[in-house]
């Protein structure tokens, strides 16, 4: 779970998860949780949904938002959808969460579902998916707000089901699954749509301790209080990933975390690590840790151990993780906020993009204290429950995975070659001729979007204004005018994916522009590869009739790197505390793009 | 605590859910003269109690829990029997 601002921690430390305490408690967060920004988020559903206020506002709180849920009349999706000036758009949704209910939108169908023919089921799937496609259409055209969709859960209706429990083709499980299939393609075809997994919540909760046929029948709420809860958690844990960014790399203890028993005691061959308990608890994290590392997590070990015996250790027959597949390695004597520093300097990534695992509460404590920042999952006792804590940390959540997320642990290792090429060749001219760089640069589409949005979102240090931008935003500055950018950098050493982007606007009509948006992966600072990007824009926005493009600099904790990008690039001051900045874009003023980089363009 | 009795722990699931200090709750709690006791807020108070005791209150009965005096008889018989 990510760690909430210490007075709201405080909070949740004498929170004992009982009804009467969430409805307590979400009174205390409103006040609590004041500064933080809100986040509003629009209930539509085909039943009442109001009795989860309190549970999203705390559930939320703990994942660090502040929820303020606005409910629709229930049963009026398409009202509210359809009309621009309804209630709905008159509470300025940030997120509109549609929750329909499949026994409340066929009912009539479901009841003689048995019965009905291949071509009635058919018809009946197409009816569905062209209502989900009007409403999320409208509702795009009406709102810039996120648009979250529930799937389908195989109804509880009596008597349908011929045999429960056998899943044939003509089941109505079979039914609903093929349905949410086709109905999470059609929302992905739609900007800033998703699709909540609703299905997998209530199995996850348990179909029947998700239900309370009283609640159901006396009030149309279809979940139970533990129905709520669940609900709750998935929900906000959702938008959690979609708004939040994940940690980057997962730092693991080596001793009791990643086997069994000290190695410094027992040595290499005594270490529990196998096919039987408790061995192969700790393999399952070992699993666990690889599978992350699989969909782009980096990896790296925080051990107080003697390196040779640890590294023996690690080549142990039984374990699945070799020292190849951490990035990183701290193993000495020395204090565990220390490595936890190193591993991110080396890694060039900031400390507050590491989660950390060690089974000792004393490590963890000492880490909490020293660097607030880094995420530290909370362990249980027993090597058993290792990999639900690693699950239920949520620290590595990412709405979906991008062909960079799953090379970046590739990506960092070649990067320690290329460090390592730096420490052999002379100049850093020298140095950046022979990475023989080849930079590409094209305008931000439908394909580049998403990646483009998530650089945005990611970026701290290399990153001119800090401005976040969702998807959907992104898309209506571009419909609005906006030049917008993406860069791809490859090298010897290999692709570095699309790791930079910048959007520039028009100031007005007499061709003054601004730059407003401009990040770079830190994977590729330190190679003037920005001055090829800001060149291309240049010669973009000139085409589009720019003389003048001013630039902005506002300073954050973490940007300081990027202080002089606009004196370095011939800008004139325009302000006296260095954060606005113009030059002319005469072409006698053109700019020097270093001759190591292999600049193209792709339409 | 477990071991309050039973009024002392309803007082106090009803001081949570209505947002109100537990001094200001007595058998005389009611929605009549109680803003906070709306219909969904009556729901919630059913689902906080039977939580509390761990005990199930009838459908049939779910309406009829209108003041804290015969929430508290409804805890107290299930407890007995």
């Amino acid at each position: 779970m990510p760690v909430p601002p210490a007075d709201v921690a405080k909070l949740f430390a004498t929170f004992d998860g009982s009804t009467a305490a969430y409805q307590s408690l979400s009174r205390t967060l409103d006040a609590a949780t004041a500064e933080w920004p809100e986040l509003r988020v629009a209930v539509l559903s085909t039943c009442t949904a109001e009795v989860l206020q309190p549970f999203l506002v705390v559930e939320g709180a703990r994942r660090g938002l502040r929820l303020k849920p606005w409910f629709g009349p229930f049963g009026q999706i398409e009202q509210q959808v359809l009309d621009p000036r309804s209630a709905l758009f008159a509470f300025k949704p940030d997120i509109v969460w549609v929750f329909a209910r499949l026994e409340d939108w066929a009912e009539r169908e479901l009841l003689q579902f048995a019965a009905l023919e291949d071509a009635a089921r058919a018809e009946l799937r197409d009816s569905i998916i062209k209502r989900i496609t009007a409403v999320t259409e409208a509702a795009r055209r009406n709102t810039s707000a996120s648009l979250l969709w529930c799937n389908f859960a195989p109804p509880r209706l009596p008597g349908v089901m011929s045999a429960p429990g056998l899943c044939d083709g003509r089941s109505l499980t079979a039914f609903c699954n093929a349905l949410n299939e086709e109905m999470s393609r059609a929302i992905a075809l739609v900007a800033g749509a998703w699709t909540f997994d609703l299905a997998r919540t209530i199995s996850q909760c348990g179909a029947s301790r998700w239900t309370d046929s009283r609640m159901a029948l006396l009030a149309r709420i279809p979940f139970s209080t533990d129905g709520a809860i669940a609900l709750s958690r998935a929900l906000t844990r959702v938008l959690r990933a979609v708004l939040m960014p994940p940690r980057k790399c997962l730092v693991l203890d080596l001793d009791n975390t990643l086997w069994g028993g000290v190695v410094g005691e027992v040595g290499a061959a005594g270490i529990k690590l196998g096919d039987s308990f408790p061995g192969n608890a700790y393999v399952a994290l070992q699993k666990a840790a690889l599978a992350l590392r699989n969909r782009g997590v980096v990896l790296a070990v925080a051990s107080k151990n003697n390196e040779a015996e640890a590294l023996e250790a690690l080549a142990h027959p039984d374990g699945i993780l070799r020292p190849g597949d951490f990035a990183a390695m701290e193993i000495h004597w020395e204090d565990k906020a220390t490595s936890l520093r190193r591993i991110a300097s080396k890694l060039n990534i900031g400390t507050d993009a590491l989660a950390f695992f060690d089974d000792s509460a004393t490590e963890r404590e000492w880490v909490r204290a020293q660097m607030p920042e880094v995420g530290v999952i909370e362990v249980p006792a027993s090597p058993a429950d290792y990999g639900a804590a690693l699950e239920d940390s949520e620290m590595f959540d990412a709405p979906l995975i991008t062909v960079d997320d799953l090379r970046r642990a590739e990506m960092y290792q070649q990067q320690e070659q290329r460090r390592a090429l730096q420490q052999t060749s002379g100049s850093v001219d020298d140095f950046l001729m022979s990475l023989d760089m080849k930079v590409q640069v094209g305008p931000v589409n439908t394909e580049t979007m998403e990646r483009v949005a998530q650089l945005i979102a990611k970026t701290n240090q290399f990153n001119l204004t800090t401005r976040r931008y969702t998807h959907a935003e992104l898309s209506s500055m571009i419909d609005a005018g906006a030049v917008a950018l993406w860069m791809r950098v490859t090298d010897r050493f290999g692709d570095n994916g699309l790791t930079g982007a910048i959007i520039a606007l028009p100031e007005d009509d007499t061709g003054l522009w601004r730059v407003d948006t401009l990040v770079l992966s830190c994977r590729i600072i330190g190679r003037n590869i920005e001055t090829g990007l800001l060149g291309v824009l240049c010669s973009e926005v000139a085409k589009r009739g720019a003389h003048t493009l001013k630039g902005e600099y506002l300073p954050t904790a973490k940007n300081e790197l990027v202080k002089d990008f606009y004196p370095r690039h011939k800008f004139a001051a325009d302000d006296s505390d260095g954060r606005l900045w113009r030059r002319s874009l005469l072409p006698l003023d053109s700019f020097t793009i270093p001759s190591y980089l292999h600049l193209t363009y792709a339409e | 605590m477990p071991n309050d009795t039973i009024e002392i722990r309803l007082r106090r699931v009803f001081s949570q859910v209505l947002g109100l200090p537990e001094e200001t709750v007595d058998d005389a709690t009611a929605p009549d003269n109680t803003a906070q006791w709306d219909s969904l807020t009556h729901l919630r108070l059913v689902m906080a109690v039977e939580e509390e005791f761990g005990v199930t209150i009838p459908a049939e009965q779910i309406m009829d829990m209108i003041s804290f005096k015969i929430a508290r008889l409804m805890v107290e018989e299930q407890a007995a029997s």
